[in-house]
């Protein structure tokens, strides 16, 4: 009976032992280079936060980091959040311990900007003008207010299965560039494919659709406080073109229709011709579908205009930073003198022209769609609606395509919701 | 007077430990939410104005809300007496005298084991418009029924999943219930020629009312505060057309999508009261309270 | 007589198979993805592996994987000893001593339980954050060292655990807590083992508190370090490696069940209800 009780005891001491040898490890370890917002001989030390990423992007900071180190002295502490990044940050500025330095997607940053939270840059970053101007414009507010500084973008171009397409009697060259003209491909194409495969995958959400508004002359979130889906009719023609595929069959969704939970995992197993994704799957695409032959194309015009959609993410430095000039030397440092380590490294794409042409990138034939994009693509961010407005969108624009809508329907009642949501606000 | 005395003393030294780190973890975060809900709040940059009771009259107006409420109270509705039922005649089937019950026991948990996000994944791979289910359901049938993307199915895939990783756990505390269960209870009824079904209705289900009561309660707790399956199955949109819109889904929505930290606390304690009232009911209704002593 | 006990038998055991069979389904499948190539699984294919391969299993073991493991039983296991002595005094004095207030202080608890999380996190982060708690396993432990659900269920528990015993040791002259620790408990081994795997469990299985409050690698708990893990082959679908993590996770939780289990049920060779 007392067996129990020992037992429990037992397993107790052992466990606080185990805890008491654990953070006494720790704090050995991280005596000297820990201390927050304590200042050395050197200068600050400066606290980055950045969000989990491939096991590339992880090492190529790391190593940028040290050449950073190494160059000014000043020391860096990196910190990895792995998910729900934003509630983190959040958290982080409620208590008054937000991170010297911290990634910050361009959907995010009206937020923030707004908050009067982060520190103002314009100014203290060199070579301004450098920077490809959509992705840089999204983090100012005003003439003289930069908030953040890019540190890498992504756009969509059409990724195409060179192999599928040769199985069904067809090339690369036979892809039409304009929007309606590939979808007739796709149908065309379609007959052709095996049963299990798709022509063409695409993606429900408003984040990749958002620059086909744009296109249209129409800003869903552009007028703050206010959503608007449906003052252009020519914009319900182009998503009933998705439906319209969709039902067809020759467009299809990997999670729903495959069960596949990605596009570049249906596009790397040869279940579909084409995709429109960012540049994010080519390091996946090479190493675990290595066998795959694929070229990329620039995303198709729509009523001939060139478009694509930009994922563009920053640097920014809270406005409480006790260590500023050491952050800022940071940013500096990361998008211009480690730039090109840090973009060769991560394989993501450096926002700086001049480094994309040492780079050479125009030459590569896989990134080159992808860095043209990035001159006229759509940046993912508007004013802080944005969030309501997309969050609308995505909710009904599934009824449209299950069919449970019309096109029409399901837009009107996305920009009912949105309106009233922004309203209450 | 003097026991009334000792057993205050007594209460206070029992109490003491859990008493202390509910107060510091529990009730001062649960106290700050409740402040926030009379503001307008941001909290990034720590402003504030004050708005009364104004977050409340923005979720009674919000059609959402009511698609939430209407959501979560068909969840709770179906799921808790389906899965009380499931977990409680298990419990009883691997408590009769049977062979292997460790091993059906063992098995049987495995479920609860199982993360709620790889239970999701594996439901919505089973679930999918090209998946093992929706095929079969089409070979038997010829009807080809869409389950994660049809507004009036998607919510019971989740309830499925739901009821299907909950049962073990229910039924885990049904069976140590049992244990406590006194031998001669049994004895006493089967000297009456009892059968074993007669006996399941008048010796276990009353000694297990406590238990009984706690499995409900919490199951209410549980089902109200639906939240991973939710979200991942529509990507945290709570669609398609709302039909996944769970209260917590839409506390989590106010909160970061609205970036309203303000109407997500009001929300949170119109949950709070909606289960309080709920599992008050319930409590009347099993007549717990007379149970309990 | 007999007859009808064969034929209940045997539904009974049809009964305990099918579910037994249905629970294994998405746990073997599991087992099954993390030994297929990356390519085999997004292409659907089949429920067998057609080819065998371990590098899930290799990339998860080549990662801190093993620290995070250590971690994670440490924390654990702390916090559920804790929990365990604190949630059973508790729910025992809710139960059985009539002090002051106890009627309105159980229903605050159970008030308390009510109000979801999703509000109380960022508080509760100011609050551990102002404890200078962040980046230790200590805001773990400390955060979640009681649990007003299973305070509930010990209550629930000792409101039919027989008196007479507690009463002759009062006679005998033992205190209250020399009757919780001498008598109580050693009584209550079932609730208790039911107790510490689901206490054990949600600390092991918890994510916001450790996404928030632990921010170097080498001190995550599992559950965050399996994020990471599921963040960076996500985009590459390597579900042989996210499925492997999973299955591992599992172990340790099910190995603990498994030692338990004995405390749920008795074995078949004793009659109904005897312990």
């Amino acid at each position: 009976m007392n067996k129990f009780i020992k037992s429990l005891g037992l397993v107790s001491t052992i466990a606080l032992l185990a805890a008491c040898n654990n953070d006494d490890g720790a704090t050995d370890n991280d005596t000297g280079d820990n201390e927050e917002g304590v200042t050395n001989e050197n200068g600050g030390n400066v606290n980055l936060a950045v969000w989990g990423s491939s096991p590339a992007e992880t090492n190529a900071m790391e190593e940028t980091i040290s050449s950073f180190e190494e160059e000014t002295g000043i020391e860096v502490e990196l910190e990895i959040i792995q998910d729900n990044f934003q509630d983190a940050m959040t958290a982080r500025f409620a208590a008054n311990n937000a991170p010297d330095v911290f990634y910050l997607e361009a959907f995010a940053a009206p937020m923030f900007m707004e908050s009067g939270v982060l520190e103002n840059l314009s100014g203290e970053i060199d070579d301004v003008d450098d920077f490809f101007d959509p992705l840089i414009d999204v983090f100012r507010s005003g003439e003289d207010e930069l908030y953040a500084v890019p540190k890498d973008y992504s756009t969509l171009a059409l990724y195409v299965n060179e192999d599928i397409l040769e199985a069904a009697g067809y090339s690369v060259e036979d892809i039409p560039r304009d929007w309606d003209d590939l979808l007739a491909f796709a149908d065309e194409l379609q007959d052709n494919l095996e049963d299990d495969q798709a022509a063409m995958l695409f993606d429900q959400s408003l984040a990749r659709h958002y620059s086909a508004f744009i296109n249209n002359g129409l800003d869903p979130a552009g007028e703050e406080g206010r959503a608007d889906f449906t003052s252009n009719p020519e914009v319900i023609d182009y998503f009933q073109s998705i439906i319209d595929g969709k039902e067809a069959g020759y467009m299809q969704n990997p999670q729903i229709d495959m069960g596949i939970d990605s596009a570049g995992a249906a596009f790397g197993a040869n279940k579909a011709a084409m995709m429109m994704e960012g540049n994010w799957v080519i390091s996946a695409l090479n190493q675990e579908y290595s066998d795959l032959n694929y070229a990329v194309v620039e995303s198709p015009t729509i009523n001939g205009e060139e478009q694509s959609m930009t994922f563009s993410v920053g640097y920014a430095v809270s406005k409480d930073s006790e260590n500023r000039d050491e952050a800022i030397s940071f940013i500096n440092y990361m998008t211009n003198a480690g730039l090109k380590q840090w973009s060769e490294l991560s394989g993501t794409l450096p926002p700086r022209g001049s480094i994309a042409d040492e780079m050479n990138l125009l030459d590569n034939p896989v990134l080159a769609p992808h860095v043209a994009a990035a001159d006229y693509g759509t940046v993912w961010s508007s004013g802080e609606s944005l969030p309501i407005v997309s969050a609308a969108f995505d909710n009904y624009f599934q009824a449209a395509i299950n069919g449970d809508m019309t096109v029409e329907e399901a837009l009107q009642a996305a920009e009912d919701e949105a309106n009233a949501e922004l309203d209450r606000r | 007077m003097r026991k009334k005395r000792k057993n205050n003393i007594q209460g206070l030294i029992f109490m003491a430990p859990a008493a202390l780190a509910a107060i510091v973890f529990i009730v001062v975060p649960i106290a700050y939410a409740f402040f926030m809900m009379f503001f307008n709040i941001n909290l990034l940059s720590g402003t504030r104005t004050f708005i009364g009771f104004d977050n409340f009259g923005k979720i009674i107006s919000d059609p959402r809300f009511w698609a939430a409420l209407r959501n979560t109270t068909t969840y709770v509705v179906v799921v808790v007496p389906i899965q009380t039922a499931i977990a409680l005649i298990m419990a009883a089937l691997l408590n009769s005298k049977i062979k292997f019950n460790r091993v059906f026991l063992t098995v049987m948990f495995i479920p609860t084991l199982t993360s709620s996000s790889a239970m999701t994944l594996i439901f919505m791979w089973l679930f999918n418009n090209n998946g093992l289910i929706v095929n079969q359901i089409e070979q038997l049938t010829g009807i080809r029924t869409q389950f994660l993307t049809n507004p009036d199915l998607a919510l019971s895939v989740i309830m499925i999943m739901n009821i299907f990783s909950t049962v073990p756990h229910f039924m885990v505390v049904f069976l140590s219930g049992l244990q406590d269960i006194p031998t001669n209870l049994y004895e006493a009824s089967s000297i009456d020629g009892a059968s074993k079904i007669r006996q399941f209705f008048h010796v276990t289900i009353p000694q297990l009312m406590p238990i009984l009561f706690y499995v409900v309660t919490m199951g209410v707790v549980g089902t109200f505060q639906i939240f991973d399956q939710a979200f991942i199955l529509s990507g945290g949109t709570g669609g398609p057309q709302n039909a996944t819109l769970t209260f917590t889904l839409y506390i989590y929505q106010l909160a970061f999508t609205s970036n309203d930290m303000g109407r997500a606390s009001a929300m949170s304690f119109i949950l709070g009261v909606i289960i309080f009232t709920f599992t008050a009911i319930i409590n009347k209704v099993m007549k717990a309270d007379e149970m309990n002593g | 007589m007999k007859k009808e006990n064969k034929t209940l038998k045997i539904i009974v055991y049809t009964i305990l198979i099918l579910y037994s069979l249905l629970t294994l389904f998405p746990f073997g499948w599991s087992i099954l993805t993390s030994f297929k190539s990356t390519a085999e699984i997004a292409s659907g294919g089949t429920f067998f592996p057609e080819s065998w391969s371990i590098s899930g299993w290799t990339t998860l073991f080549e990662s801190q994987y093993t620290t995070w493991v250590r971690n994670s039983l440490v924390v654990a296991l702390i916090t559920t000893v804790l929990n365990v002595m604190f949630n059973t005094m508790a729910g025992y004095a809710f139960a059985r001593i009539d002090f002051f207030g106890r009627k309105f202080l159980f229903s605050l608890m159970l008030l308390l339980i009510m109000i979801p999380g999703q509000v109380t996190m960022i508080p509760l982060y100011i609050v551990v954050s102002n404890l200078g708690l962040i980046n230790t396993h200590s805001s773990i432990v400390l955060t979640s060292m009681i649990n007003i659900a299973y305070i509930f269920m010990m209550r629930q528990f000792f409101i039919n655990f027989p008196r007479e015993v507690e009463e002759a040791a009062s006679m005998d002259g033992l205190s209250t807590l020399g009757i919780f620790f001498k008598i109580v408990l050693p009584n209550a081994k079932p609730a208790i083992a039911t107790q510490a795997i689901f206490i054990f469990m949600g600390v092991w299985n918890e994510f916001m508190r450790p996404l928030l409050f632990l921010t170097s690698p080498d001190k995550y708990m599992l559950t965050q370090g399996l994020n990471a893990l599921s963040n960076q082959y996500r985009n590459i679908t390597a579900w042989d490696i996210i499925m492997a993590g999973a299955i591992f996770s599992v172990i340790p939780i099910f190995i603990m069940f498994i030692f338990l289990n004995k405390y749920f049920i008795s074995t078949n060779d004793r009659s109904v209800g005897s312990k």
